[in-house]
Order: structure tokens, then sequence, then C-alpha cells
């Protein structure tokens, strides 16, 4: 069945200056109900889509579609959309009561309706007791809510969140995205999020939107995302740390890394260049393998990363924490050849092995 | 060093205090004359207080002219002045922040530059619109002359600029008309610039003299600077009325008084608001 996305973006170009697109040529779907994370780095134009949405950027070029109808020229106020900033934006001379209501009363919703309303919403997120409260005299966390408040008494089903949880301290930041999850599952209002915060997409998202300079790396489930990276920004964005990205030496007989030959597989494309991606926890320090000299080690507890140097290049190993290793130290490594990412070395692009077809079904895989 | 300091902050009192003293003088150099008698003020001996408060020289300096009508008239043409001007001013100081248009900042320059106009200069444009319109010898010319500030505007302007953007966005997103921006969130935000406004803009027009002189002639429509310099300096018992004349001013300065002391700390902050711009 064919069905039709709740937001389209066609086509869709932005710039600030006529000069150059800050997005460009952006296509993306939207499904209904979905919680569907944009993440980049910052600059990287994943505000700019959701302003767009809201209304609050025109769009230079293309179409933008909410509910298969045409939203180029409908003011942000006819949009029925509601959005969460990122300093929560709060209305500081109105009570949290009032803050909340705002979007009700400048819609004429009847008074005792209004009161129902923010109470539901406002027990729902555990602010009752503050709504007689100015903003001013709430934590961050309850400022948080009461913006969250502000969009949820809406009963809209389209949210838009500009990076919610960004002011928020480490702590906080983890019960909130919980909350947003649970809060999502009982709405189930298609949601979009801007973040920058790889954790908040991984934890948080049906489907991730990756963006840089304006373009679309891949979209994907967060597990798509993490294991077939599309091209080598995704693969160097996303993982914390990082993937390995290790460029092969091409000789006569194949490629070679750190002096070692490597089996590769047949691709689909003839590459230009070959960069071997494998992450740290596909890794394994080994009496065999690439030679690796130890450089520094991470020890978080739960695991130890073994930050080393590697024909020339600079690995991270992920091992268990009772293992013993000293700085310093030569030793050699090996990779789990089922992980490896293969990228064009000149396009960046991932290469798929000829032998296993890649299934489209699977995978949405945008190469932008 | 704690004690050189305290001896600066001394002198810094002192001169200030001074200066302080020397700008009251006349204030109170007037209500005390008000109480005096005519020979008291320009005989030969002066004297701070007078020697026997003559309270009389209040109900017969109302006999002489209608005082409390120009009161009225000027506090009246102030009043409305003030709320239709400032209604104004929040719309265009609204526009040129946060609406999108072309010629935005060209429009704001081209209001500015207009204040670079010496007042004199418009007079007499100024002059020939408001016979034109029918509306010479009224206070109603006096109020439409006056409703176009651009002080009030630039300092609206100012005060909008501070509104977060994000703020105006949300109040969009909730669904707000631009109106409802305005005086539901822009202008609540403002509450101290408007006041600040009100009270520099209510002030010039209460104190209002030469153009009010110039397109009233009626008695009946004068305002209290226009009557208190028509009934003395123009009468020639100049020196028999001395006493009068500052009972009279007396009476013309008290609702600046009383406005000033319910409102003294917007006052400060509306005077070191616009501090740097009025020249």
């Amino acid at each position: 069945m064919f069905v039709l996305g709740i937001i389209e973006l066609k086509n869709v170009s932005k710039s600030f200056d006529n000069k150059t697109n800050v997005i460009d040529d952006l296509n993306l779907t939207i499904e209904s109900g979905e919680f569907v994370v944009l993440l980049g780095p910052s600059g990287s134009g994943k505000s700019t889509i959701l302003r767009m949405i809201a209304g609050l950027e025109p769009i230079t070029k293309g179409d933008l579609f909410i509910k298969g109808k045409r939203q180029n020229d409908v003011p942000a106020k006819d949009r029925d959309i509601a959005m969460v900033f990122q300093n929560y934006a709060l209305y500081p001379h109105m009570t949290v009561f009032d803050n909340i209501a705002f979007g009700l009363k400048v819609r004429k919703v009847n008074k005792g309706k209004i009161e129902e309303k923010v109470e539901k919403v406002a027990e729902m997120l555990g602010l009752t007791s503050y709504l007689k409260r100015k903003p001013k005299d709430l934590s961050g966390g309850q400022q948080q809510r009461v913006a969250l408040g502000r969009a949820i008494v809406r009963d809209t089903d389209i949210f838009l969140m500009d990076e919610p949880l960004s002011n928020l301290d480490a702590k906080l930041r983890t019960t909130m995205r919980e909350e947003l999850v649970q809060l999502h599952r009982e709405l189930s209002a298609t949601t979009i999020f801007v973040t920058h915060d790889q954790t908040e997409a991984m934890t948080m998202a049906d489907k991730i939107v990756v963006i840089n300079e304006g373009k679309v790396q891949q979209i994907g489930t967060p597990a798509e995302i993490y294991n077939y990276p599309a091209n080598l920004f995704v693969a160097g964005f996303i993982g914390s740390p990082a993937m390995n990205l290790l460029p092969l030496q091409e000789n006569r007989s194949g490629f070679a890394f750190a002096g070692q030959m490597i089996q590769t597989p047949g691709f689909t494309t003839q590459p230009d260049g070959l960069i071997l991606g494998i992450r740290p926890e596909d890794c394994k320090i080994s009496g065999k393998g690439y030679p690796v000299k130890i450089t520094f080690i991470e020890d978080l507890g739960a695991d130890q990363y073994i930050h080393g140097i590697s024909g020339g290049r600079k690995v991270v190993i992920r091992e268990s924490p009772d293992k013993r290793f000293r700085i310093g130290q030569h030793t050699f490594f090996t990779m789990n050849p089922e992980k490896i990412s293969w990228f064009d070395k000149k396009t960046g692009k991932r290469l798929e092995p000829a032998d296993e077809p890649f299934t489209g079904d699977e995978l949405r895989v945008y190469h932008g | 060093m704690a004690k050189r300091e305290k001896i600066e902050k001394l002198i810094l009192f002192l001169i200030l205090l001074a200066i302080g003293l020397f700008m009251v003088f006349p204030m109170v150099w007037m209500m005390l004359s008000s109480l005096k008698t005519t020979e008291e003020i320009l005989g030969g001996s002066l004297t701070l207080l007078p020697s026997d408060p003559q309270w009389s020289n209040f109900p017969k300096a109302l006999e002489m002219a209608p005082f409390l009508r120009f009161v009225w008239n000027s506090f009246f043409t102030a009043s409305v002045i003030v709320i239709v001007q400032l209604f104004l001013s929040s719309l265009l100081a609204y526009a040129l922040t946060q609406m999108e248009f072309k010629g935005r900042n060209t429009l704001f320059m081209i209001v500015l530059s207009t204040y670079m106009l010496p007042a004199a200069a418009t007079y007499v444009p100024s002059y020939v619109i408001i016979s034109r319109l029918g509306l010479m010898d009224s206070l109603a010319g006096i109020i439409v002359s006056n409703l176009a500030n651009v002080f009030t505007i630039f300092l609206l302007r100012q005060n909008f600029l501070k509104v977060p953007k994000e703020l105006i966005e949300a109040a969009r997103a909730d669904g707000a008309s631009e109106w409802t921006i305005l005086w539901k969130i822009v202008a609540p935000m403002s509450k101290n610039a408007l006041i600040n406004a009100s009270i520099l803009s209510f002030v010039l027009n209460f104190n209002n003299y030469l153009w009010p002189s110039l397109i009233t002639n009626s008695e009946e429509n004068y305002l209290i600077s226009v009557g208190l310099n028509r009934f003395f300096n123009t009468q020639g018992a100049f020196e028999q009325t001395f006493p009068l004349i500052m009972a009279a001013t007396v009476i013309s300065v008290l609702p600046l008084l009383i406005i000033y002391f319910v409102l003294q700390k917007y006052f400060i902050s509306a005077v070191s608001s616009s501090s740097g711009l009025k020249g």
C-alpha cells in the first residue's frame, strides 16, 4: 500500500543570501506517528529544515506538504503545528498556567475547556503545583516541561522540537529523554526532533535523518545508521568513540593495511581507492594480526578503550576491563571481518560487496 | 585604599548635592514666593521664607484667569496624545522590529531623519496642514499635530528589539496573529519602556508652549503654559502680580509633581533611557 507521508519535503532548497544553499534539494518523507530525529553537527541546516516545516522560515525552492496540502505560503500560525524551542521560549510575564493556555486562548477555546485541558496536561507533566508561578521561578527541567505542556495542550498531531534537551544537565537530559519517548508513545503524534547529540538520536528515534552541509547523508533506523553507515561522514559522525577509518594501500596483488594483506570482497562498483571502516568494539587485541603500539588507555569501568598507532594511523579498540595493557606496549589486533564497512576513498560512499547483494527493502540508505 | 574611596565618594556626594540644590532652588523659590507679598519679593532685602504666608494669593490668581481650565486643557491634550501616540508608535515599532518587508530599514531611517529637523522648521508646513484640516484654534489641532513622535517610536523600537526572537516565533507557532503577539507578548514585556515613553511624552506635551501658542487664539483653548504667558507677561502690571504669577505657576506644576511622586522610579529610568539621545 502506498502511504502518503504526513509531512513531505520535495526538492526543498533554502538560501539566505540567494547565492549559497544552506539546504540543497532536500527530499524527505515523514510518516504519521513517527519519531524522526534530524541529526547533524551544528550548522548542518537541521534547524533550518525544522523552521521551514514550522513556517518560521520561508522556503526558497521546492514544496512542503503537510497532510497532502502544500504549505509553502501558509503562515506559521495557521499550520497547526506545536513547536518546542531550545531555550523553551516561555513567556516571562505569564504564569505557567497562562503559558500553557496561550495557544488555546488565541484559538478562542472557551474558558472552562481551557482550564480542564491545562490541568490535565499539568498533571501529566507534574506541574500542577506550579501553575501559578512565573517561568523564572522554575528550574530548567520544570521550564522544559512547561514548554512541552504548551505543545501537548494544543492536541495537534505534529510536534517539532528544536534541541529541546540541550540546555539541561546530563542527568536531567537522560530522564527527559525517557519521558519524551513515553510521551510519544502515549500521544502518538508525529514528532520531528532536531539534535546534534547522537545519544539522543540513537535512544529516541524511530528514524534518524543524518544531515550535513544541508544535505541528507542517510535515512534509517538507529541500527541501520550505526551498522551500515552510508558514507564516510556518517561513519565518522555516529558512534563514540568513532569508527576506525583506515585507508588501504593498493598493490599488485590487492589491498594492504599496516603491511598485512587484507582480503576484500568484490564490489558492485569498482572503487577508486579503498577505506576500511571498523568500530572499536569489533576489534580485539590479540597475539597476531595487525601490529599496534598502544599510546593511551581510557578506562571507563565497564570497558576500556585502547588507543594506538597502527600502520601510521590512529586506531581505537574496545577491550574488556579485566585485561592488562600498558602504554608503549607493542602488540597486535584483529578485526571481525563480518563487521567491516568498505568505503570508496574518492567518493566517500559505502561500497556493497557483490556476493552479498544488498537488499533495498531492509535498508533505506540514501546516497546523498 | 578604602579610606581614599570613602573620601572620593564624599567629595562626589558634596558636588552632586551642590548641583542638586542649585537645580531645585528656582522651584523652591517659586513655591516660597507664591506665599509672599510683592514687596517681599521685589523689596531691597532678600528673604527666603515669607514673613506672613499669603495663602490668599492662590484664590486671587484663580480669579484673574481660568487657570484650572488651562491646566485641564494641558492635562487633557497631553493624556490623549500619550495614549494615541503610544498606540500608533507600538504598531510602527512592531512592524519595524518583527515583520519582514522590503524597505524596512529605509523606512526606519526616514522616520529617524525627521528627528534631525529643528522643530521650528516644521511649524510653517504644520500650520498649513492644521489649518487645511480645519483644526486651527482647537484642542483637537494640538492633539493631532503631536500624535507622531519620533523619539517614542525610537524608544519603543529599541525595546521591542530586546524581546527574544524565539518568543515571537513560539507565539506564531502557538497560532497567535501579529496583533495578538504585539499586545499580549511584546507590549507587556516592554512595559517599562511604554511607561517611560508615556512619562517623557506627557511631560513634553504638558509643558508644550510655542506650537500651541501659535495655533490657539481663544482663551478656552489655552494650554497652561500659554495661559500663564498671556495673562502676565503681556500685561503691563507685571510687578503688582508677581506673587500671583508664582501662585499660578505652582498650580500649573502641581499635576506634574503629583505624577512625579507616584511614578518616581519610572521617571529615573525614563530619563536615563533617553540620555545621550535627547540633545
